[in-house]
């Protein structure tokens, strides 16, 4: 295989076959492309590869090391898991995207400079923007338009600060940056919009619930992961990131106890578990920063795998509340034991992958003597449990509701979901093939007695907490319940300042129209017609007056002068002398 | 809000004493574990089963009054 031939590109120019091709050769070709991306990756030597010049500086597609590695083996394996999910769908618009969308999640990995990074950081905006409009529903295509301009905000951003970077620096590559100055301020923003760092998060609970059944399960995969990618290759030991990442993991599950939807339950989750990843950036250390990447590709399985699952329920019985669902486990009953896994490996229980690498994040914050992180974030372990780990299963496979008519998804689905939950407890089982990988050796043990005693008590004294609220009917009320975000500043906002520009550039418009363009011509013109008239009726009214004339006679005259103004049949000589006194009044007049 | 679920019966009184077993074992296991603890928090007694009912409550508790200060209908953003 050649060197020089980056996987981003054997998927991005692949995806544009997939409208040619037809039943099982499709299918086929669509299993094949993540797997040849796949065998691409895993024989690319570490180095430099697929390096271009253009204008004088050079474009590398193939920055290849143990890191970017890493991200380029789970992005592949999450775009064969997410491609045989969706196999039974019958629309190349979805299966197009979600390429090109994998593609740029690829390009962002290998890219070594920030041009590169920069075009594949676009392509990925645009491509998983149409995943969420392939749902063609209002709801659907109102969510894509925020999500879009959310990501313009986000890719400018990081646009400007690309520009001043290499303005200031000369060089293109993308390196490690401290925050300090205008240009990495831009960078780190630009990233931390895709990463759903805490307030710049509402996008993905707002955009992913409403992406189509399959499509949510590559959004869950590639936005936020490759921007974790990128904040451990840029911003690694950035302080600000720790409280962030704290903040990001806690006040997810605020809004996750209340929230009804399925899917934006495990959005919640997937920010929450965000900021474990945020944490550990922030920390940096080499424990933090393994920890970090092991949870990104651990939680880019089971979160596909909770996306998935709950997908499968809403494609199968058309519902995505809590409160109008339950009862599936009869009729969905694999669907139920994966989500199941799911839950259990988010939970971070052991045995289940979220534990492997969740516990290395919390371990390097009290290594590094950080008791409020660590207690913050044993916080954010204990309650993902009940808001992912159980409330998602118990209400949608054991709350009590009148039967439902469902079925197992199609066996694609069932395959792909079958997959991924094996995936998550053979990582969680052989975890040091996944610690070999990472881009510091690792000499963290996570199965000792203390951890998995800890773990297990932290997480099931906080589900028996769960039960108490549950069972004492304090839980609070999530039918037809939307609990405000910060996206109100910008959806609100919108409103307000559409609603402003409304009353004032539009009253503006109005009075102008009313004032200038109807009033002042009506004046003018009657000033213009009525005023020559009246100067001529001031002059003759006074001779007539001293002639005899009587009032009927001056009204006569009056009316005459005033047609003869109107019809423009003047005598030269009144005109003139019209004018000429007009001269004079304004000769007094100055 | 009043959550319904499968009910009282037999196999949900089975699983819940599982539970409820399991939760003392986990309890007084603490006894015989060996504790690496790197923060003075981590080497109390009873410390994790504590803490996850306490900070599970404590978020609750917050979901509560952060849903009653920020709660809408959910057609909000439509009007």
């Amino acid at each position: 295989m050649s060197d020089n031939i980056s996987p981003a590109f054997i998927i991005i120019i692949g995806a544009f076959f997939v409208p040619l091709l037809k039943g099982k050769i499709k299918s086929v070709y669509l299993l094949f492309l993540p797997v040849l991306a796949f065998f691409f990756i895993i024989s690319w030597p570490e180095g430099k590869h697929s390096v271009f010049h253009f204008m004088g500086y050079e474009l590398i597609f193939g920055n290849v090391d143990r890191l970017s590695l890493v991200f380029g083996y789970i992005f592949s394996i999450a775009l064969f898991i997410g491609m045989l999910f969706s196999l039974n769908v019958d629309d190349d618009l979805q299966h197009v995207s979600s390429f090109v969308y994998a593609g740029g999640a690829l390009g962002v990995t290998f890219a070594g400079d920030v041009f590169s990074l920069y075009i594949f950081w676009e392509l990925m905006a645009i491509s998983s923007t149409f995943l969420i409009l392939a749902r063609r529903t209002k709801a659907s295509q109102a969510a894509a338009f925020r999500y879009i301009l959310v990501h313009v905000f986000g890719g400018l951003c990081l646009l400007a600060g690309i520009v001043l970077h290499v303005h200031h620096t000369g060089t293109t590559e993308i390196s490690v940056m401290q925050l300090k100055g205008l240009a990495s301020y831009l960078i780190f923003v630009g990233i931390a919009v895709n990463a759903a760092v805490y307030p710049l998060h509402p996008w993905l609970k707002d955009a992913y619930p409403e992406a189509t059944v399959t499509g949510a399960v590559f959004l869950s995969a590639f936005t936020t992961k490759s921007a974790v990618y990128l904040m451990v290759r840029i911003f690694p030991g950035a302080e600000l990131l720790i409280w962030l990442g704290a903040a990001m993991a806690v006040i997810p599950i605020i809004y996750a106890i209340v929230e009804d939807d399925i899917r934006r339950i495990i959005a919640y989750s997937l920010i929450s578990q965000g900021g474990f990843m945020m944490c550990g950036i922030g920390i940096g250390t080499p424990l933090a920063l393994n920890g970090t990447i092991s949870h990104a590709f651990c939680c880019i399985l089971y979160t596909a795998l909770l996306f998935m699952a709950t997908g499968s329920v809403i494609q199968m019985t058309g519902r995505s509340k809590c409160t109008e669902l339950g009862g599936l486990y009869k009729t969905m009953p694999l669907t139920c034991i994966f989500c199941i896994i799911g839950a259990a490996s988010i939970s971070a229980l052991p045995l289940f992958c979220g534990f492997i690498s969740k516990s290395m994040v919390i371990s390097a914050s009290s290594h590094e003597k950080m008791p409020i992180i660590w207690l913050l974030l044993q916080c954010a372990s204990a309650c993902a449990c009940f808001h992912a780990g159980i409330k998602v299963p118990f209400f949608t496979f054991f709350g009590k509701k009148p039967e439902i008519k469902s079925q197992e998804p199609p066996i694609n689905m069932l395959l792909a979901m079958g997959i991924t939950a094996f995936l998550c407890i053979l990582i969680a089982v052989f975890y040091k093939s996944l610690y070999q990988i990472l881009p510091h050796p690792v000499t963290y043990e996570p199965y000792t007695m203390a951890h998995i005693i800890g773990q297990f008590q932290v997480v099931l004294f906080g589900a028996f907490a769960f039960y108490i609220v549950f069972v004492s009917g304090y839980y609070p009320e999530m039918a037809g319940v939307l609990l405000l975000d910060t996206d109100w500043f910008y959806r609100k906002g919108g409103m307000f300042f559409y609603y402003a520009m409304d009353k004032m550039l539009n009253g503006m418009n109005r009075m102008c129209d009313k004032y200038i363009s109807t009033k002042l011509p009506f004046i003018v013109s009657r000033l213009a017609k009525n005023t020559p008239a009246k100067l001529i009726i001031v002059l003759i009214t006074p001779i007539q007056v001293i002639m005899g004339s009587g009032k009927d006679a001056l009204k006569a005259t009056q009316k005459k002068v005033y047609r003869t103004f109107e019809t423009c049949s003047t005598p030269i000589g009144m005109s003139v002398a019209a004018a000429s006194l007009f001269i004079i009044m304004l000769f007094f007049m100055s | 809000m009043k959550i319904k679920w499968l009910g009282k019966s037999k196999e949900i009184r089975r699983l819940l004493i599982i539970f409820y077993s399991f939760l003392f074992l986990l309890f007084f296991i603490e006894f015989f574990v060996h504790k690496h603890a790197e923060l003075f928090l981590e080497g109390l007694l009873f410390f994790f089963p504590i803490y996850g009912i306490f900070s599970c409550i404590l978020v609750f508790g917050a979901a509560i009054i952060v849903s009653k200060i920020l709660k809408r209908n959910s057609d909000y953003y439509e009007r």
